[in-house]
């Protein structure tokens, strides 16, 4: 494990006090992969449905473990309005014909999908050391 | 090499005669004198007073990276003059020397018009004109041959900031290289993570309203950053007061007070204004108590840094950095620690720029009229929506992610990527480099070691409107447009009031140069043809610049024909807000939310969470080598423009008055100027103007003769002199390490 990779485990670790499933899978987590799952995906509905980008770096990397384990999505009070939904396989069918990361990530399980979404959000965090934009 | 421009200069309007006329009163940002009329009247008898189809464009510059707003003059389909645009609000209707001379960045008879191929041994300047399909199958089969004999991680790519260089980059990351060498680390980075460290980013400045400048080094008159050297001007004819620490008198320092502090000895000089404050209560209680951190183990860590303890470092006497200090305290607010631009200058360059936002912070002087500040306004863009982009990258060459943990990963350390290629320490052999609108053989410091890599290359290839010195060691140039013959994407910097601005072709291409994102379609559908990639490169560049523009303008107040026809759109504001910081509404992007004089990002990074200050260590005999800019020039960028070289022709290395009668030097004569890296021969300016243990050498001039017929053999090029250093956290080059002999002729 190099020093980056170090130090988000660490971050994630801080972050995820208590949860011992979401510490085993951050091990794992590929925040490369939910880089590109957050840029080409989130923010692409967020910017059409929002009006406006939600950068890993509008939030500490405390908020983002936060509304990550709160896994409420939005405020719409739509039935699937979790993050656990939009990282889905379900939700990436359900757009894959117009979004071409949905696409490719299709066969990854959710659990993983949703850490590696959750390890780029923290890393990118605005009290990290790498703040992320969604550009 | 290449045909000659078939516009010379005296047939397109302004000639050289009136271009120097015109710039008589040419100061700071100097806006358009009447000179200006009769320099244009020069030139009218060469052209029929009747029938002329005139146009006149706004656009933006590019002839530094202040990108002011301009309206370009065509007549008959020639650029005739370009002047500021007074509707934009960072440059205010001015237009310098260079953004004048731009004319002649079109008109250079030395300029790239065709795609170029090496005959002969590198440099030797023995081409061949290649078609673009050529040109593209050329690259194509260089880059490919290189990515399958030894992966991704084998491609440097470096660039320097302009709006069109986001092609150039994604093209790297789509084929999986994250060897990057942007133009920061040759300038910034330094200040960007010193001041990420006390207050989460670099803050702006209400410049105009300061009642007090610290400016340590900047030299915004000669070196002009919008929209402060503007600013700057306003706040002192208000009566603010200037102080420029810099150990050269510059013209800036001229206009305030000059402290002339002995090299590398900044950080001593803030640690004592930082003792002052505290010692005599003169700190701002209030901000300190809620919006910052560690304001205790401050206290403990200047404790001995005393005013007479700075005068031994700085010879700066201990009875001024008192009085510093006092006026600070009465001022603040309203007081600008002024963040500085370049900071390419020491191997502690991070931590004295943490210590500028520590300063910042124990004064106040934060979110208020004249202080530093965070927001301001920003006109809201679209995105065009990327293809999607490799999720495995190579890792960057010699573990510089793990070395520099803080650097700007994206844009790399060149210092440290140029020994990890020399020194064999990467993992792959590192074999192509691709390079864009970047000169390194003259930026960065050095460059001789910068020559030996070259010659580790397989594949060097250029994107360049000029035969460079680099473009002159390539395999291949493949020119691009200027400036003023192309689209680029919409510019919104943040600034208030907030505005868009767009760069768009004002006249014809001359020859056949491409757009650099013509350039990449070309180069991407051979690519594809030869390799088989993660996302092909022809479906990451499946658009036109038109689409791209489109895509950012989508749901803003106007669409692309109303901002070309307009040039500029400007929002209504309010504007500058404060106070948000202060109650606590808004937070610092640090690890606390707070501005922390103790850096947490430093600690867990193995770093002193405080600045730790060394004494610099000095060479008997020798001068420290100092660096900087002229106004007529942007880096190495501009000096081969005629117009401009004929103002300021040729560098000299300032040398004090009581050293030279030492030495036996006069004012004017030709001197050697010696280091370790290399021996220059250079005019000397003999001038109380600078210290007796530092010369300055004026930055990208001399070198080899090349391709740049005007500027080949002029002056002396200062990083050739200097030894390989950069600065400890960031990686940024540093380029004020070096200490040099300078003997008579």
């Amino acid at each position: 494990m190099n020093v980056g990779m170090k130090k988000l485990a660490a971050a994630l670790t801080l972050v995820c006090v208590g949860m011992a499933s979401v510490n085993a899978l951050a091990e794992d987590a590929n925040p490369k992969r939910g880089r590109v799952y957050f840029k080409m995906v989130c923010t692409v509905c967020h910017m059409t449905q929002a009006g406006k980008a939600i950068p890993p770096s509008s939030s500490t990397m405390a908020e983002w473990g936060a509304y990550m384990d709160a896994d409420k999505h939005d405020k719409t009070g739509a039935s699937n309005a979790s993050v656990k939904y939009y990282t889905s396989q379900e939700y990436r069918k359900s757009v894959a014909d117009s979004n071409k990361a949905a696409k490719k990530f299709l066969d990854v399980p959710d659990d993983q999908m949703l850490a590696d979404v959750r390890a780029f959000a923290i890393s990118g965090a605005k009290d990290s050391d790498t703040p992320a934009s969604c550009e | 090499m290449k045909e000659r421009a078939t516009h010379n200069e005296t047939t397109h309007g302004l000639s050289r005669r009136g271009f120097l006329g015109l710039l008589g009163n040419a100061g700071a940002g100097a806006a358009m004198s009447l000179r200006a009329f009769d320099a244009v009247a020069d030139v009218v008898p060469h052209r029929v007073p009747t029938y002329r189809k005139v146009e006149t464009l706004g656009s933006v510059c590019a002839m530094c990276v202040n990108r002011c707003g301009i309206r370009a003059r065509v007549v008959d389909g020639v650029l005739e003059k370009i002047d500021g645009d007074p509707r934009n609000p960072n440059s205010r209707g001015g237009t310098c020397a260079k953004g004048q001379a731009g004319i002649m960045q079109v008109y250079d008879p030395d300029r790239i018009r065709y795609p170029m191929i090496r005959v002969g041994e590198r440099g030797a300047g023995k081409w061949r004109r290649a078609s673009w399909d050529e040109a593209y199958a050329y690259v194509a089969d260089n880059l490919v041959k290189i990515i399958e004999k030894h992966g991704p991680e084998s491609l440097f790519w470096s660039s320097t900031t302009d709006l069109t260089e986001t092609f150039f980059v994604k093209l790297g990351t789509y084929l999986g290289t994250q060897n990057n060498a942007r133009h920061a680390t040759l300038c910034l980075a330094s200040r960007n993570v010193g001041y990420f460290a006390s207050m989460g980013g670099v803050p702006e400045i209400d410049l105009a309203n300061s009642k007090y400048i610290l400016m340590y080094g900047a030299n915004r008159l000669e070196s002009f950053e919008l929209p402060y050297n503007i600013d700057l001007v306003d706040a002192v004819q208000k009566g603010g007061k200037l102080v420029v620490v810099d150990p050269r008198m510059t013209y800036t320092a001229a206009k305030g007070e000059w402290l002339p502090i002995r090299p590398r000895t900044d950080l001593a000089l803030n640690l004592a204004l930082m003792h002052v404050l505290i010692n005599e209560e003169l700190y701002d209680k209030e901000f300190v108590a809620n919006r910052t951190v560690g304001f205790e183990a401050l206290k403990a860590h200047v404790a001995q840094n005393t005013p007479e303890w700075a005068e031994k470092e700085t010879e700066i006497p201990a009875d001024k950095i008192r009085q510093m200090a006092r006026e600070m305290a009465a001022a603040a607010p309203a007081v600008a620690i002024f963040p500085g631009r370049r900071t390419s200058w020491y191997t502690n360059d991070t931590i004295f720029r943490q210590s500028m936002g520590m300063l910042t912070g124990l004064l106040g002087a934060v979110d208020a009229p004249g202080a530093a500040y965070f927001g301001g306004d920003k006109a809201k863009l679209g995105s065009y929506s990327w293809a999607i982009e490799p999720v495995e990258l190579a890792p960057k060459f010699d573990g510089f992610v793990e070395k520099f943990p803080l650097a700007n990963h994206e844009d790399g350390g060149y210092v440290h990527m140029r020994d990890a290629i020399l020194n064999g320490t990467a993992k792959n052999p590192v074999k192509g480099w691709m390079i864009y609108h970047q000169n390194p053989l003259v930026g960065v410091l050095d460059s001789n070691k910068t020559l030996e890599m070259m010659k580790q290359m397989d594949f060097i290839g250029v994107i360049d409107i000029q035969p460079s010195q680099t473009a002159w060691m390539a395999d291949i140039i493949l020119p691009e447009t200027t400036y003023l013959e192309r689209l680029d994407p919409v510019w919104a910097p943040a600034s208030t009031p907030a505005f868009m601005a767009i760069r768009q072709p004002v006249v014809a291409t001359q020859g056949e140069a491409q757009p650099v994102l013509e350039i990449i379609k070309g180069i991407a559908k051979e690519l594809d043809k030869r390799h088989e990639f993660e996302t092909p490169i022809t479906e990451a560049f499946d658009f036109t610049m038109e689409e791209y523009v489109d895509a950012q303008l989508k749901g803003t107040a106007l669409d692309r024909a109303g901002l070309m026809k307009e040039g500029i759109w400007v929002a209504p504001t309010n504007g500058l807000k404060f106070g948000q910081f202060r109650s606590g509404e808004m937070t610092f992007k640090t690890p606390s939310g707070k501005l922390e004089f103790v850096s947490e990002r430093f600690i867990r990074n193995g770093y002193p969470g405080l600045p730790v200050y060394a004494s610099p260590r000095e060479e008997p005999g020798k001068q420290r080598l100092i660096t900087g800019r002229h106004a007529w020039f942007t880096h190495s960028f501009n000096q081969n423009n005629k117009w401009l070289n004929a103002l300021y022709p040729e560098n000299e290395v300032w040398i004090n008055p009581a050293v030279a009668k030492e030495k036996g030097i006069n004012d004017g004569e030709y001197v050697k100027v010696k280091s370790s890296r290399g021996e220059i021969r250079i005019k000397a300016k003999v001038t109380p103007r600078i210290r007796k243990d530092t010369v300055f050498i004026c930055h990208g001039f001399g070198g080899e003769k090349g391709g740049q017929t005007t500027l080949a053999g002029r002056g002396g090029p200062d990083q050739v002199l200097m030894e390989s250093a950069a600065d400890e956290i960031s990686n940024n080059q540093a380029m004020h390490e070096t200490f040099v002999e300078v003997l008579k002729g």
